[in-house]
């Protein structure tokens, strides 16, 4: 009870730091377990192995739960082509840079895996927060590190195997898994689930039961448990049971990942001693300098998979940091005896720094500083030569129309969007149409912003808005935003603001009083009556 | 433990199709594995379980505790306080002097029959709040008057393990002194034994007193720093649990009283009802390994040995528990259907009983022999199982008893809890989740037109201020919507802006007959959510571009 209390405690610190300083809460919890392990408070080696293993498979089951390609929405082939590019790029660099550094052929093959694959976690987080999880960069994120994650799991047969027949039958073995995965997820898992919805209790032994089966299954037929426990989430992701199964995993998932973040971190101070300090540090630092700099590599990259400039440096810098994946290979490869204590100090090392900087490396002003420098081809050939015309900054499904309104009025109209596909049907409409960020200073000095008679925007950001006011001039601009706190903020800047959310709750408002008040006068009849 | 699991959820799924209670299903999966099969080391084999089951079973029983103490609010315990204290001390005296003349009458030594008298005056707090939970009757009168009458047993039973501590020690001191052995061990002195129970007792209060304090003057502020972060509020509960569970270890009292306690001292906090909502599927996992690993410890030579045992003692509480029971609730002024209900759903021992012979015999008051805790699992098992088939029952029984004029001479009825209608409980209502700007103003607005309105968020400074009743919770949890009264909402919205929050909350209403309305505060979501057919879709952006649109050709005839 001691290590469980300790553990938490530890836990705790690191969730209030990461609460009060908005950074992400694993790189703490492995800091506050560093220093656990240090005083030399918690159990045997043994028992912290135990425990990781339990926390490891609760990590991937959860993992493997939340793989939902519909997050993805229409960025599936864009996150096909550019996660798989942007995988072996940077496992192949980081490959060569551990052999270069002296690791032998196994263990850089497990640092170079390692590497490859970004934080589900840390990026799923970052983009809720920031509510950008429905934008096209985000969407491509999602794919990219979910495909990381399918890739990992499919690459730890392969690591293990000690010769070609061993690699060929893990690799059918995980298959014939991944079948019954999909069979469970389709058929099995629904029908015993949706009867035992309103039943929590139910459902959570049912769904850990799952997972214990899919873990005995990998060990029977010699798969790692790593990849039978992610299999045994991805029977759970199907709609609607990953939703019902959602808050039961989430509690335990909480639980468990917490011991697990802060027990490695122990293990690590606990084992310390063993490894050449200045060796870790050297290569855990040069190997995060390589994650943190990639971006400015891959930037061009991203650009060739139909995303604006600012889009491909949002997506590069969001994907540049390791994650608990790379963390699960190395205990992996600890466990087999494949790579040894200094590997596993140069991977949590890498991932505590690059997980601490990605909040900062992804924030917006970031991504600018890394715009001015990186001067993008679609800024050539811009140039709008009008005086009082209209200009639509995003062009969605309705603003489009209203677009087409304005042309047929007689409007001199310009529409910019990062959509090309928005922007081709624009054009082929007569449409003056550009394909750009309608955040970008210099694409609105281009547009004649302050010579337009109206400009409408309808961006997501509030900051992006702010951006367009500060250039607008005496222009007038009506932007349409959801939070009122934005919708105060705009106006008090001289925008005409369009509050989403008063617009809904007058929809749904109008709807109500169709459909309920002639009941509620029925009531109120009934009421009065008797 | 992955065994133990799967065969927990197999059997429980069987069990299902025969209503038996998930308890029953866990030691009877135990059973199963344990003596039966031979799957997991079982005491007739002389085996006990591996460390790790041990501490995770006595996890499952702090988080069990805790959450007890979180379910407790000083107001619900003051409102029927009186009829839950006399209900309980009434029922113990008389189960506990019945239980006393009979096992002494079988064979017991006077301290094992004492401890079984005291054990068989607690009933399952997990079987009954599970029952009145899964019937939707815990806020009725008669689950009130159960609850309340359990919590009065739980503080009991907090009191007989702090006396059972303070044996322990007692017991320590004798076995530490040098050539002691059990055998020659000094005969107890009332003396040492007052100051073993006194020192027990000022830990006791030295805890109690820290707690309170904590509890009013440090937790509120420490936990208004994670507000905003479900997740951080859990484990900082579960870390405060553990820190009382150790600090309860040091001062020689059972983790039992430090994780109550703890719970008692957060269940002040507004964001108890979430906290519990989130440690629940926890206890969960780990209480289900631990009946598991308690039905696996039944030995069925004990049980041939202690059939005749078992089976009087199951009688006698079925026959004796919930008479007693009625008479003691109604006539502290209670209707007597409300009394016939509570009184039923009372007429078993509790899990709690069968710590407390794991704890005796633990600190050695049955020497060498755990016949005890044998023939507290066999009559648990059995009191259990009968009880929740007499409460699918209860009905009929009801009827049948009422019509022969028994009840009514039982005791004189009271008016209390005649009216069944729950005045309190919402009902034609509406629901509304997530407080964005939006879902504020629809609450606002709807409250203004004279509806009810329940608002649920996960944030506390989202809701307040809100002229509407509020929930703190999240929508994951069916708990939160159970709560929020979503079975009986005239209608339910969602003006969240989380993709697979909306989906899964428009399964939900949709699953309970409630017509939904969601936010589709995104084109990319929209096509998704109204293949779920839902009442409404507010495309938010939509709406504004109407207005947008307005705006532009406004001006333009103006211009």
């Amino acid at each position: 009870m001691l290590e469980v209390m300790l553990i938490l405690l530890a836990a705790s610190v690191a969730m209030g730091l990461s609460v009060r300083y908005r950074v992400p809460s694993i790189p703490l919890m492995i800091g506050t377990g560093i220093a656990l392990g240090s005083f030399g408070w918690m159990g045997s080696v043994e028992d912290m192995q135990n425990t990781l293993l339990l926390g490891i498979a609760f990590l991937l089951f959860v993992v493997g739960s939340e793989l939902d390609l519909n997050a993805v929405g229409k960025e599936k082939r864009a996150a096909l082509g550019f996660g798989l590019v942007q995988f072996a790029l940077l496992g192949g660099v980081s490959l060569g840079t551990a052999m270069l550094l002296g690791f032998g052929v196994r263990a850089s093959l497990y640092i170079g895996l390692a590497i490859a694959s970004s934080s589900t976690l840390v990026v799923v987080t970052l983009l809720r927060r920031r509510e950008q999880f429905f934008e096209s960069f985000g969407r491509l994120a999602i794919g990219v590190v979910l495909l990381q994650d399918v890739l990992v799991i499919l690459a730890l047969p392969l690591l293990i195997s000690t010769s070609l027949s061993d690699a060929a039958g893990g690799v059918a073995s995980t298959l014939a898994m991944l079948a019954l995965a999909w069979v469970c997820a389709r058929w099995a898992v629904p029908a015993i689930m949706l009867r035992l919805e309103r039943d929590e209790e139910a459902l959570l032994l049912v769904m850990l039961a799952v997972l214990f089966c899919f873990l005995g299954l990998a060990f029977a037929l010699g798969v790692p448990l790593e990849t039978g426990a992610f299999l045994a989430g991805l029977a759970m992701s199907r709609f609607p049971v990953s939703g019902l199964v959602r808050g039961q995993l989430g509690s335990l998932a909480d639980f468990f990942l917490a011991v697990f973040f802060v027990t490695l971190g122990v293990l690590f101070g606990t084992i310390a001693p063993l490894v050449e300090t200045s060796e870790v540090v050297f290569n855990g630092v040069l190997l995060a300098s390589i994650l943190l700099l990639a971006p400015m590599l891959l930037v061009p990259l991203a650009r060739r998979f139909g995303l604006t400039t600012r889009s491909s440096i949002e997506v590069t810098n969001l994907l540049a940091q390791s994650g608990e994946l790379s963390l699960v290979v190395v205990l992996l490869g600890l466990e087999r005896g494949h790579v040894d204590e200094s590997v596993l100090g140069t991977i949590v090392l890498l991932t505590v720094i690059t997980m601490i900087v990605s909040p900062l490396l992804s924030s917006d002003r970031m991504t600018w500083r890394i715009m001015h420098m990186l001067p993008g081809p679609q800024r050539r050939g811009v140039s709008v030569d009008h005086h009082g015309h209209l200009v639509f900054i995003g062009c969605g499904t309705s603003t489009r129309e209203l677009i087409r309104r304005a042309v047929d009025a007689g409007e001199k109209v310009v529409a910019v969007d990062d959509d090309s596909a928005v922007v081709e049907e624009l054009s082929s409409c007569g449409v003056e149409a550009i394909r750009g960020d309608g955040a970008d200073p210099w694409l609105l000095r281009r547009l004649g912003i302050r010579d337009a008679k109206l400009v409408v925007s309808t961006m997501r950001r509030r900051g992006d808005h702010e951006r367009l006011l500060r250039l607008a001039g005496d222009t007038q601009v009506i932007v349409r935003t959801f939070e009122h706190d934005a919708a105060e903020r705009l106006g008090s800047l001289g925008a005409t603001v369009i509050s989403e959310s008063d617009e809904g709750a007058s929809a749904f408002l109008h709807w109500f009083d169709e459909h309920f008040a002639p009941q509620r006068e029925a009531e109120d009849d009934a009421a009065s009556g008797g | 433990m992955g065994l133990i699991v799967v065969a927990a959820a197999a059997v429980m799924l069987i069990g299902r199709t025969a209503r038996i209670p998930s308890i029953v299903s866990y030691m009877l999966a135990g059973l199963l594995i344990g003596p039966v099969l031979g799957l997991l080391p079982s005491a007739e084999a002389g085996a006990s379980a591996p460390e790790e089951l041990s501490t995770i079973s006595e996890i499952g029983i702090v988080l069990l505790l805790f959450l007890v103490g979180l379910e407790m609010s000083l107001k619900e315990i003051r409102e029927v306080g009186p009829v839950a204290i006399v209900a309980a001390a009434g029922q113990m005296i008389v189960m506990g002097g019945s239980v006393f003349g009979i096992s002494t009458a079988l064979g017991f030594a006077p301290v094992e029959a004492v401890i079984l008298a005291i054990a068989f005056g607690f009933s399952s707090t997990v079987v009954v709040v599970k029952l009145l939970d899964q019937r939707g009757h815990i806020e009725s009168t008669y689950g009130r008057v159960a609850v309340g009458t359990l919590l009065v047993q739980d503080i009991a039973v907090i009191i007989v393990l702090t006396v059972l501590a303070g044996l322990g020690k007692l017991q320590d001191a004798g076995a530490s002194e040098p050539g002691a052995s059990s055998a020659d061990a000094p005969p107890m002195d009332l003396g040492a034994m007052a100051g073993g129970l006194g020192s027990a007792f000022l830990f006791m209060i030295i805890l109690l007193g820290l707690t309170l304090l904590a509890s009013r003057y440090v937790l509120p502020k420490l936990f208004s720093l994670v507000a905003k972060s479900p997740r951080g509020a859990m484990i900082w509960s579960l870390a405060w649990c553990f820190v009382l569970v150790e600090l309860a270890h040091v001062m020689g009292l059972s983790v039992e009283i430090g994780s109550f306690l703890a719970g008692v001292s957060l269940g002040q906090l507004p964001r108890r009802n979430d906290l519990r909502r989130r440690v629940r599927p926890l206890m969960n996992f780990f209480i289900a390994v631990f009946f598991v690993t308690l039905g696996s410890e039944i030995e069925l030579a004990k049980v041939q040995e202690l059939w005749l045992a078992s089976l009087l003692l199951i009688v006698l509480v079925i026959v004796v528990k919930p008479p007693v029971f009625f008479v003691l609730i109604a006539r502290c002024g209670y209707s007597k259907r409300s009394a016939f209900d509570a009184a039923i759903s009372l007429g078993q021992i509790s899990e709690f009983s069968l710590i407390l012979g794991a704890v005796a015999l633990d600190v050695g008051l049955f020497g060498e022999s755990d016949d005890v805790v044998s023939l507290l699992s066999v009559v648990g098992l059995g009191t259990i199982i009968v009880s929740v088939v007499i409460m699918g029952l209860r009905e009929p029984i009801y009827r049948r008893l009422d019509s022969t004029g028994l009840l009514d001479r039982l005791a004189p009825s009271g008016r209390k809890g005649a009216d069944t209608a729950h005045h309190d409980r919402p009902s034609g209502h509406i629901v509304i989740v997530g407080m964005n700007t939006m879902g504020r103003s629809i609450a606002r607005a709807l409250a203004e037109k004279g509806e009810r309105v329940v608002a649920i968020d996960t944030d506390p400074h989202k809701l307040a201020g809100l002229p509407v009743e509020k929930r703190l919770g999240d929508i994951s949890y069916m708990d939160t919507l159970t709560d929020a009264g979503l079975g009986r909402a005239k209608l339910a919205i969602s003006a969240l802006k989380i993709d697979e929050a909306n989906r899964l909350f428009v399964h939900r209403c949709q699953s309970l007959g409630v017509p939904v309305v969601v936010h589709g505060f995104d084109r990319s979501v929209l096509e998704g959510l109204e293949r779920l057919g839902p009442a409404f879709l507010i495309n938010s952006k939509a709406a504004a571009d109407e207005r947008l649109e307005e705006f532009v050709f406004a001006r333009e005839e103006v211009g």
